[in-house]
């Protein structure tokens, strides 16, 4: 089992925004979208320290995903084999409660397809080549990488140290996107964009009164692979937790 | 239970039913390509070099159906290989930007005001070669002008020069980086060179004025640079009155006063000569006028510098002991857009002697040498019978045609047509007003550009050029470099609608004004295939191996030999120079004071959006997205006193009375209170390009007033002075005093974690030793 995640060297980034250009080449998300973002931020005075830096995000891909529970048809999901925190465009209908549930603002629905999108780590190219932002990024402040192989260069980049995620004491669904470089630039980013206390109470209408009655409204075809499929998530996610 | 189900399998097969995901608004753009699949199955990868910008970056074209779907950098490029900035991914949006200019039009309305009429290639082509012959019979051909930038307006500087007319301009000159360059030929008897000849990765330490390296996006320097601060730890000393991003990663920020960079750059020549720093070897062997220089310097110590400059003495130096210590691995950065305040030639002459007494020049760390090699091409003689540069040399002794004499000569009637070639002269000139005017008095003038920008509504005739995306260009020589190669630019898709090469328009016109001997070639392919030959191989040859061919470099000293002389008249680096002297100017940098900012006005900078190309690219859909206005950076100190506040909207008004369009204020504590900082290059005044106009301020119109380089003829224009107008009513800037300053990055605690316990978590607590 893999667990892939992604390494964001803050001190090596220069603001450039070619990720997320390139990942809007590779995507093609409509005109105002992008699946992964660069917020510039500064120059502000952190303490006694002035910080011109950028805030690189994109899905976090949690341990404990929010937006998974969320999800009252089951379309997003955390894949057991990478870890990546993937969508069924199939079952998605749009009802953009995973998008209320994110802390990190990384999901929205595409106004074409009325589908929810987000990053997935350039998930079909996977094994072939680097996500499309790393491949990019002029200065290699990107790194991704299996986080289970200890001999992994990524690993190697978070066991340098000084290395953070954006979260809070409150809000930790365990992200594993990670940020390296000096700690006044991460204060500054969860300064400005601190991860959201969500209002879960559509997410737990949806689970526990409307799941059932969207679920049959699927459609006939669908309930044999969602049975299947639904009983695998369930066994995926305990099989995950008992990895930790 | 049935048979399980993988949810990879699942998931690919939900995946073939969401092509729909695909679709999007600018679908008039794509045809649909399925999700992931940017660069699969029947795609043509097709290698060429980009044009975002003028790096020359090498790019693949992932091509399906005759349809470009993706950019990716060229992994065979020996400098960026697969690294492509936000400028380089968006090319497609160039190529298929609705606005652009499709076929040859003639303006049948008013200058500024057209009202346009498609005509044939073969009218426009007539019409244009008509005119030059009555000019130049008429005239003289040097009544003809081109102004010019890019390299796809090389074939045409050379026809006009076939022609019989020199009175050609280029923007990279005059308003970018002619002075850094003559000052280096001077120096070195070499250019500072493009790319800048600097070995980063191999340098102990960087000195960086000015540049803002990082928001000016040139991806193989940036990719070196922050690999030899970040990876390889090198000392970066950057000295800018305003906190750009390069500050942010820097061992030492000088928030130097703007003007007093020469003043810096003297003292610490000048103290690392008292103190014994400097390569005393080097200096004996391969420079000329050190006695004359240490001299002449000795007057500029760090206390003086202090006062001068509002930078600690102390830190002044504590980054001479630095240089002395890293010598002779220490890069002086040459910069690169250097027209500033008027005397700039001047201070990057101090900048070139810094390097020299360091030893720094042709050794690891410091500046290298270029690799030329001879290439053949398709001949087009240059018949101009004797040169005449049109400015006066007797004032500015190193002067080319700059665009400031072309527009000074077309006012005085000197000059009757011009030819505007990828130049936006409205956007890259100062004072635009006075450009305008001197437009308008041109009895006919031609653009030959890829979008409707500025010129273009004031063109007679409009011709649409191919992007590079759709053409050949003459072959890209990468000499400036330690792996240096020559590189081809090759269509990667069909020109659209009407658009043609330089090469089609250039030699359509040779054979219209009977230019036998100008391009002779049939096609831009021959060309090639004629240059290539000189080097045994052939286009095909070339293309088949990633559109690349290398060769040898000899960037060092030890590779060049170590009794290399230096191509000026002693031989050596000219830290005298002779030249200057005989032509009345300081054979060695003195410190000149520039005009201040009165009191109640703000100096206004200008630099780079990372994301954008000087005026080029702000109506390319996804970079117009990413940044569609500039702002305007002001101090907070300052904006406090003005009640002024972050993201509301404020006019300036410059000295000479111009009034902008509304710019957004950027408050930060990370600019001085003597300035304001604002992207170039935004606010086109052209309503054809409709995602841009208007959009920001057009900054270039606040700059009216200008400064000759003495030397050189280069135009300053950071000697303009703005207030704030809100509402109406008129802001003075408050006189804040600065204190000298300096600022030293401290170290940081090293937390060390263990890769399987929970991360430091953010948000301000302090982490527990050890467990993290």
């Amino acid at each position: 089992m893999a667990k892939y995640g992604m390494v964001i060297d803050l001190d090596r980034c220069v603001g450039c925004q070619a990720c997320m250009v390139a990942c809007k080449a590779q995507w093609q998300t409509p005109e105002d979208y992008f699946r992964t973002w660069v917020k510039h931020i500064g120059p502000v005075q952190v303490k006694d320290e002035m910080v011109f830096t950028s805030y690189v995000g994109q899905c976090n891909h949690c341990d404990n995903p929010p937006c998974v529970p969320a999800c009252p048809t089951q379309a997003t999901f955390k894949d057991t084999e990478t870890g990546i925190v993937l969508v069924d465009y199939d079952l998605c209908i749009g009802c953009g409660y995973c998008v209320e549930a994110c802390p990190y603002d990384a999901r929205f629905i595409n106004p074409v397809t009325k589908k929810v999108e987000k990053c997935d780590f350039c998930f079909p190219r996977l094994g072939e080549e680097d996500p499309a932002c790393v491949k990019t990024c002029i200065v290699s402040a990107k790194v991704f990488g299996d986080l289970e192989n200890k001999d992994s260069y990524i690993s190697k980049k978070i066991s340098e140290g000084n290395t953070y995620v954006i979260a809070t004491k409150e809000i930790n669904p365990g992200p594993n996107v990670y940020y390296k470089g000096r700690r006044s630039k991460v204060e500054a980013i969860i300064k400005t964009y601190p991860p959201k206390k969500k209002d879960t109470l559509p997410a737990k209408i949806w689970s526990n009164i409307l799941r059932p009655f969207v679920i049959l409204g699927a459609g006939a075809t669908f309930i044999g692979s969602l049975v299947a499929f639904l009983f695998q998530i369930n066994q995926g996610e305990k099989e995950g937790e008992d990895e930790e | 239970m049935g048979k399980p189900i993988s949810r990879r399998e699942f998931f690919k097969r939900s995946l073939l039913g969401a092509g729909a995901v695909g679709v999007t608004d600018y679908s008039y753009v794509f045809k649909k390509f399925p999700p992931g699949k940017a660069g699969k199955e029947n795609v043509e990868l097709i290698p060429s070099v980009c044009e975002m910008c003028f790096w020359k970056c090498g790019i693949i074209g992932k091509v399906k159906d005759g349809r470009l779907l993706k950019i990716e950098g060229n992994p065979l490029n020996p400098h960026n290989g697969e690294k492509i900035c936000a400028r380089g991914n968006s090319g497609i949006m160039q190529l298929y930007d609705p606005d652009r200019l499709k076929y040859p039009l003639l303006n049948v309305g008013e200058r500024g005001k057209p009202k346009w009429k498609r005509i044939s290639w073969k009218e426009a082509l007539d019409t244009i070669a008509e005119k030059m012959k009555e000019f130049k019979k008429k005239y003289g051909a040097r009544s003809i002008a081109n102004l010019s930038h890019g390299s796809s307006s090389i074939p045409m500087r050379k026809l006009l020069k076939n022609f019989g007319t020199d009175r050609i301009a280029h923007a990279s000159f005059d308003q970018c980086r002619g002075n850094r360059d003559v000052a280096f030929e001077l120096t070195f008897g070499m250019g500072a060179g493009s790319p800048e000849r600097v070995d980063l990765i191999n340098a102990k330490a960087i000195l960086l004025i000015g540049s803002h390296i990082g928001e000016n996006v040139h991806t193989s320097l940036v990719k070196e640079f922050i690999e030899a601060v970040e990876g390889r730890k090198a000392k970066l000393i950057t000295v800018d009155p305003r906190f750009s991003m390069i500050a942010g990663k820097s061992d030492y920020w000088l928030p130097i006063k703007p003007g007093t960079d020469t003043a810096l750059i003297l003292t610490l020549i000048n103290y690392i000569i008292q103190h014994n720093l400097y390569d005393k070897e080097f200096v004996d062997k391969y420079t000329y006028g050190f006695d004359k220089l240490k001299e002449e310097v000795k007057n500029y110590t760090p206390e003086w510098a202090e006062k001068i400059t509002e930078i600690k003495k102390e830190i002044i130096i504590e980054i001479a002991e630095l240089f002395g210590k890293s010598k002779p691995a220490v890069t002086i950065f040459p910069g690169r857009q250097s027209t500033w305040y008027g005397n700039d030639t001047q201070r990057v002459r101090a900048l070139a002697i810094l390097a020299s007494i360091l030893g720094a020049v042709g050794r690891r760390g410091g500046y290298f040498f270029p690799t030329k090699i001879k290439l053949k091409g398709c001949p087009c003689p240059n018949k101009v019978e004797e040169e005449d540069y049109l400015c006066d040399t007797s004032e500015y002794p190193f002067i080319e045609t700059t665009t400031e004499c072309i527009r000074e000569a077309t006012l005085n009637d000197e000059v009757k047509m011009w030819i505007v070639y990828g130049s936006n002269v409205i956007h890259n000139t100062p004072n635009p007003q006075k450009t305008i005017k001197a437009i308008n008095k041109l009895d006919f003038m031609v653009v030959v550009d890829i979008k409707p920008t500025e010129p273009s509504l004031y063109a007679d005739i409009v011709l649409p050029e191919a992007t590079y995306l759709e053409r050949y260009d003459i072959p890209f020589m990468v000499a400036d470099s330690r792996t240096p190669f020559i590189q081809i630019r090759r269509p990667v898709v069909q020109p659209l609608y009407e658009s043609k090469d330089a090469f089609y328009i250039v030699s359509e016109l040779a054979k219209r004004l009977g230019l036998k001997d100008c391009f002779p070639c049939e096609t831009m392919e021959d060309y090639l295939n004629l240059a290539l030959s000189s080097l045994g191989t052939n286009l095909k040859k070339v293309e088949k191996a990633g559109g690349i061919y290398r060769y040898e470099g000899k960037p060092f000293l030890e590779d060049v030999g170590e009794n290399y002389r230096f191509p000026t008249p002693s031989g050596k680096i000219e830290l005298y120079s002779n030249k200057l002297s005989l032509n009345d100017k300081d054979p060695i940098p003195k410190y000149e004071p520039v005009e201040e900012p009165p009191k109640g006005w703000a100096r206004l900078s200008y630099g780079r959006s990372p994301v954008h190309t000087f005026s080029r690219t702000e109506n390319n859909k996804w970079l117009h997205t990413l940044n569609p206005e500039n702002d305007l950076w002001i101090n907070e100190e300052a904006a406090k006193k003005m009640g002024l506040k972050d993201g509301e909207y404020v006019r300036l008004k410059n000295q000479d009375g111009v009034i902008s369009d509304p710019v957004k204020l950027k408050v930060t504590p990370g600019i001085r209170p003597d300035m304001v900082h604002t992207y170039h290059g935004f606010g086109t005044q052209s309503p054809f390009l409709r995602l841009a106009y208007k959009k920001g301020m057009f900054e270039n119109a606040l700059i009216t007033k200008i400064k000759l380089d003495p030397i050189m003829g280069g135009m300053a224009k950071r000697i303009n002075f703005v207030k704030i107008i809100k509402d109406g009513k008129e802001i003075d800037f408050p006189v804040i005093k600065q204190k000298p300053s300096g600022f030293k990055k401290k170290p940081e605690k090293e937390i060390k974690i263990k890769l399987t316990a929970p991360l430091p978590v953010g948000g301000g607590q302090e982490e527990e030793e050890g467990g993290c």
